[in-house]
């Protein structure tokens, strides 16, 4: 996966992303480095009781717990993971294309995925996104 | 679509990047858009 945030909502969505794919600890990384920046608490004393009073565990326990794992407990959701390698599944069809359009250097039948801004090194041609959100 | 085209709007600059699907491949295409009218009609693609 390749991916660059620089915003609050950029980085948390790129945590949900990699606490879906498994890589928790990544994913709490991102999630402590918002928390650090923006002082949005990830969890108080007080949800880690209402935590522990809902699932029938310790407080100390829940606490032993990677954070983001804890948020997630009603499983994954479902969304769409674009690769180098992989059609997408979705985006924008060129049906048609007039002269003006293949000067440009459109064709049709391409598949917008992405862009629509000046480019910068740290975009790459990866999409990822969330197809539904809770 | 709408949201691409809305997304689209939001800016002015002539020259952008765009990713494209193309002969099977994800590919970077470096374009200039001059007042980022492209001359192509288009579609929501969903794969079928």
């Amino acid at each position: 996966m390749v991916g660059a945030t620089y915003s609050d909502v950029g980085t948390v969505t790129e945590a949900d992303l990699l606490d879906r794919l498994g890589q928790h600890e990544a994913a709490q990384s991102l999630y402590l480095r918002v928390y650090d920046q923006y002082q949005d608490a990830p969890r108080s004393p007080r949800s880690t009781s209402g935590e522990a009073k809902r699932t029938g565990q310790s407080t100390l326990a829940i606490r032993r717990q990677p954070w983001s794992r804890s948020c997630f407990h009603t499983a994954l959701e479902s969304f769409t993971l674009a690769t180098r390698k992989d059609a997408p599944k979705d985006g924008i069809l060129v049906r048609y294309v007039t002269p003006r359009g293949a000067s440009i250097g459109l064709r049709a039948n391409d598949v917008f995925r992405g862009g629509g801004r000046r480019s910068s090194p740290e975009h790459g041609p990866v999409q990822a996104r969330l197809a539904s959100r809770r | 679509m709408a949201q691409y085209k809305l997304v689209w709007r939001l800016g002015d600059d002539a020259h952008v990047t765009l990713t494209v699907w193309r002969d099977g491949r994800y590919q970077q295409l470096p374009l200039v858009v001059p007042q980022r009218w492209f001359g192509a009609q288009f579609d929501t693609y969903r794969l079928s």
